[in-house]
């Protein structure tokens, strides 16, 4: 049954222990380690809000005051959004993530972060105030400047709005979710080694220096 | 109702300096980034203390 080998290569590739662990290394103890977490938690944030938004519509998040709240929260997930995964995309950066096998790890990190730009953008143009029209003539300049911009109508809201709430979202869901699996699968990345402990470690000073 | 904190019924304010030119706005968020990034490196972790 084809069942029984996506079971096996599933539980081969991600052991329970390894899928949910409760303990982590020694050098997770640091705030630079939050920021990964805090990305998802502010996802969960502009995801809630914006269905939120979505559901009760334009009329309603531009003239109620809990609908302008709504949209406030939309607005300030976003902000925190891209503020805690640029923090985490510099952590990963300066302790270079992609070592030990961790390639794809980091490259479903950077192409998340590029689709959660275009989700953003889309997000603007999906206002339906003088804001979003104003950004969809600056934009559609830009994308006809790279020979696009046939493709994305940026001023059609249908057509932004539908990107915005469907077609992004499930990428930058479906690509998060890879991420952290493959988190998991090969565990979180260990710090550079320090070069005074590897120095004292090949030449402890005073013992065996040259004369 | 409540007023906002900050006035922004104006054009916004820019940096300029030889090449750079950016909101100011943009320059806080930038900074503050650089200060979470700097301060979650130096502050120390709380650990939980392990009963003897």
């Amino acid at each position: 049954m084809w069942t029984e080998w996506v079971r096996e290569r599933a539980v081969r590739a991600l052991p329970p222990e390894k899928l949910l662990p409760d303990r982590q290394p020694a050098y997770v103890s640091s705030w630079i380690y939050v920021f990964g977490v805090a990305t998802i938690a502010a996802l969960i944030v502009v995801i809630g809000s914006g269905v939120i938004l979505g559901l009760k519509g334009p009329a309603w998040w531009h003239v109620s005051s809990v609908g302008r709240f709504f949209n406030s929260i939309h607005l300030w997930g976003v902000e925190l959004l891209f503020f805690v995964m640029v923090v985490h995309l510099w952590g990963k950066f300066f302790m270079g993530a992609w070592r030990g096998g961790r390639g794809r790890t980091w490259v479903t990190g950077a192409v998340v972060f590029l689709v959660s730009i275009g989700t953003a953008f889309t997000g603007y143009l999906s206002q339906q105030n003088f804001d979003a029209q104003w950004i969809a003539s600056e934009g559609k300049d830009g994308l006809n400047s790279v020979g696009i911009g046939a493709y994305f109508r940026v001023a059609d809201f249908g057509q932004m709005y539908t990107f915005h709430v469907i077609l992004l979202p499930i990428v930058v869901v479906a690509l998060v979710a890879w991420h952290v699996l493959l988190v998991r699968r090969h565990g979180v990345v260990p710090p550079y080694p320090g070069k005074v402990a590897t120095a004292t470690k090949t030449a402890p000073r005073g013992e065996g220096s040259a004369p | 109702m409540l007023g906002a904190l900050f006035n922004l019924n104006h054009p916004a304010h820019y940096v300029n300096w030889h090449f750079f030119h950016m909101p100011v706005a943009n320059v806080v968020v930038i900074v503050l980034m650089i200060v979470v990034f700097v301060a979650a490196i130096a502050l120390p972790f709380p650990t939980r203390s392990r009963e003897p």
